[in-house]
């Protein structure tokens, strides 16, 4: 059997990517799909938590996951919606040509 | 065991990594795809086999196209490519990610006391005991999913309809 | 079931509405009527409804209490969400309520708003946390003509995103720590001994994704981008709804899931850093600003500062959270007239910039008057209710010991006087840029008159807001 640190340690790593896509990329849809990426590394948390936890029966880590994935979908429905609203303005996606705030 | 767990890791750090980083936005998004198996395959390695069905019909299934679309609706597919696709402060943004990552994420890790073997060794399938949660103890969190799908439908529908669209309607 | 009456009676009102509103197209206005009669009818069903003595248990299996401070917070979202439909309908903005579906998505907020006051499990606040977020992300960028609406939009969706990713980490650490998702559970699992590292770092990513809600520095990025660029009603209901529901969950986390002695010397620290910062930043930052709306974003963000001490006091003394409910009530009467001001005032003057606002007591003194109490309110001045929560929150600092907060606390008001009075000098000693009049409708006035009413009401006579809180406490 895999020890639970590895989960973890998989987990933080797929973190780590995910923060990384929407720290340093400037387009709107890729920043999104790091934010999936980061929910997806929790997610999987959840189920290595729940898997090794003292009582697996209760299922929460489960429950939870399940709500979070359709959370994420809700999420990720706006966000591209928005997106392509922002886009008919702007004609770019670029986060950083967006500057119309700011006074 | 631990050959299905290395291998499925593997796929999904890399494919994650190119997600990110491609910069045909098309192949990111196949490579995302291709993360969501892989976690899926994860989620069986930890007997959490309706999630992993979850995960791919939701993820693989409606996320993935759904940003395929946008991806579609909103640009030439390649971008441009003379511009450069780095953030300003794209440097600072990679020594915070990689501080979050080496500071917080793996010594919470490596030095907290956890469970090596999970108590018990197979579970059985749990689909059955998970709707009876859904329904009893936890209906209230069910329910607002439920509003929060709608919610999500609805401001998707009006967020995204043509200008134009809505002005032919307001007159007829 | 009457404990969660409320909370039926809105997604019933919700879905019955957007029914009617697709099939038989009636006038939107009168929508919003239905709406506010709505939200009206739940203060009466929550003011009425019998607290439980103690948590209510059965048969959620401990998901959801009703207490007084439940009930607090279930009224204060509830007439906020009120009166942000009035102002809705009273400033017209341009497309916002010309289509009824827009009142959906307040009813809907007010719902998850109430059940947040009353969870009491990171399963059920996850989730009612993310109805509220994602239809503030809707009701930001309802008007979808307007480039700087959307522009905020994305701004708060992607900010947004990214701390309730954070927030799911912390939890699922906390989960996988202790256990359990319910707070009374965690904290039964943490007794007394010391938090595993793996704890500590949940805890900070939950403080990460709640000091988000209530903008607190450094998670305070978005605020001022959103809140100029939301619709004015909108940014109204953030400023107090969002900031209000934050204020909640931090008190249920921190005090009953994270209540040992060893979590407190782990959180204390870093929510004195955020309050220290906040006040500073906030009020030092607002004071270049321009923009009117702008301006009220960075003073929402220091308020939050003072508002956190009132939350640390409490665990040196307790009884002193209670200068947080003092806190909230001034805010919530002085921030929403502000607003209600600016949406009407908005429509003739086409714009939040202070220097627009120059001589608005020869234009319109109701709305002049109105906006000065508010601000002068916000600023913490004798005799209106502002400076009763100031007071309030110094002196908790000051009885708990907080001396270093205490003083950090007093140097930022003293900064914001000068924002705030600058404003005001501006809409009574300056030349207007145009002498028309600026109409308001009766109804606006009157709801002005009420609110800046009872900000001056409450400063003389503070006995009646101490009675009201103690109401609360008992």
């Amino acid at each position: 059997m895999v020890p639970l640190h590895y989960y973890l340690v998989v987990s933080a790593i797929l973190f780590f990517v995910g923060l990384l896509g929407v720290l340093t990329r400037r387009h709107a849809i890729i920043v999104l799909i790091g934010v999936e990426i980061m929910l997806n590394a929790a997610n999987l948390n959840f189920i290595a938590f729940w898997r090794f936890g003292p009582n697996p029966d209760l299922l929460l880590g489960q429950l939870f996951t399940l709500f979070s994935i359709a959370i994420a979908g809700a999420e990720a429905a706006v966000g591209l919606a928005l997106v392509i609203a922002v886009y008919r303005f702007y004609k770019t996606p670029d986060l950083e040509k967006m500057t119309s705030l700011h006074e | 065991m631990i050959i299905a767990f290395s291998i499925l890791s593997v796929i999904a750090v890399i494919s994650a990594l190119l997600a990110v980083r491609l910069r045909n936005l098309v192949h990111a998004t196949l490579t995302l795809m291709a993360f969501f198996v892989a976690l899926a395959g994860l989620f069986i390695l930890l007997m959490a086999e309706f999630l992993a069905a979850v995960q791919i019909l939701v993820y693989v299934g409606a996320v993935g196209i759904l940003i395929l679309f946008a991806i579609m609706l909103t640009q030439q597919v390649t971008g441009n490519v003379k511009e450069h696709i780095e953030a300003h402060g794209a440097l600072w943004g990679l020594a915070g990610a990689t501080a979050v990552l080496l500071t917080l994420l793996l010594p919470a890790i490596l030095k907290t006391a956890l469970p090596l073997q999970p108590v018990v060794e197979t579970i059985d399938p749990s689909v059955r005991a998970l709707g009876l949660n859904l329904m009893s103890p936890y209906a209230i969190a069910l329910q607002v999913i439920a509003l929060l799908l709608t919610a999500a439908l609805l401001g998707a529908v009006v967020i995204a309809i043509s200008p134009e669209k809505s002005e032919e309607e307001k007159k007829s | 079931m009457p404990w969660i009456a409320p909370e039926i009676l809105l997604t019933a009102l919700a879905c019955v509405l957007l029914l009617v509103e697709a099939f038989a197209k009636p006038c939107p206005r009168l929508i919003g009527f239905v709406t506010l009669a709505g939200i009206f009818a739940a203060i009466g069903i929550t003011i009425a409804t019998p607290i439980a003595s103690e948590f209510y248990v059965a048969p959620w299996g401990g998901l959801y209490c009703l207490d007084r401070p439940a009930q607090f917070f279930k009224v204060f979202f509830l007439v906020t969400a009120a009166l942000v439909t009035w102002i809705s309908l009273a400033a017209d903005e341009e497309s916002l309520p010309n289509r009824g579906e827009f009142f959906v998505f307040p009813l809907l907020t007010a719902a998850g708003l109430c059940l947040l006051a009353s969870t009491m499990d990171f399963m059920v606040l996850f989730v009612a946390l993310e109805l509220v977020t994602i239809s503030f992300y809707i009701l930001v960028a309802y008007q979808r003509t307007n480039a700087i609406a959307l522009e905020a939009g994305v701004k708060y969706l992607i900010l947004g995103a990214l701390s309730s990713a954070f927030l799911v980490m912390g939890i699922a650490y906390t989960f996988g720590i202790t256990g359990s998702t319910q707070f009374v559970e965690i904290g039964r699992a943490i007794g007394h001994g010391p938090l595993p590292l793996g704890l500590k770092f949940g805890l900070l990513l939950i403080i990460f994704g709640l000091g988000f809600k209530v903008a607190a520095v450094p998670f305070h990025l978005w605020a001022p981008d959103v809140y100029q660029g939301a619709p004015t009603s909108i940014t109204a209901f953030l400023s107090v709804g969002s900031k209000a529901a934050g204020f909640i969950l931090l008190m249920r986390v921190l005090y009953t899931a994270f209540g040992s002695a060893a979590a407190f010397a782990t959180w204390i620290p870093m929510l004195s850093v955020l309050a220290a910062l906040s006040m500073l930043l906030g009020n030092l930052a607002a004071i270049p600003q321009r923009n009117l709306k702008r301006l009220l974003a960075y003073s929402s963000i220091g308020h939050s500062g003072f508002m956190l001490i009132g939350i640390i006091a409490q665990i040196r003394t307790p009884g002193l959270a209670i200068s947080v409910f003092i806190y909230l009530i001034t805010y919530l009467l002085a921030n929403l007239a502000a607003f209600l001001v600016i949406a009407v005032a908005s429509k003739t003057i086409r714009g939040e910039q202070i220097h627009q606002y120059a001589g608005l007591w020869q234009r319109s003194p109701v709305l002049a008057a109105s906006l000065a109490i508010a601000l002068v309110s916000l600023a913490g001045i004798p005799p209106t209710i502002g400076f009763i929560g100031k007071l309030s929150i110094f002196g908790a600092a000051w009885q708990s010991g907080l001396y270093p907060l205490f003083w950090i606390g007093v140097v930022s008001a003293v900064a914001g006087l000068y924002y705030y009075l600058g404003v005001v000098k501006a809409m009574f000693w300056s030349e207007p840029l145009d002498n028309t009049p600026i109409p308001a409708c009766l109804c606006t006035k009157a709801l002005l008159l009420v609110l800046s009413g009872l900000t001056l009401l409450l400063g003389f006579w503070p006995q009646g807001l101490q009675h009201l809180v103690r109401i609360v406490q008992s």
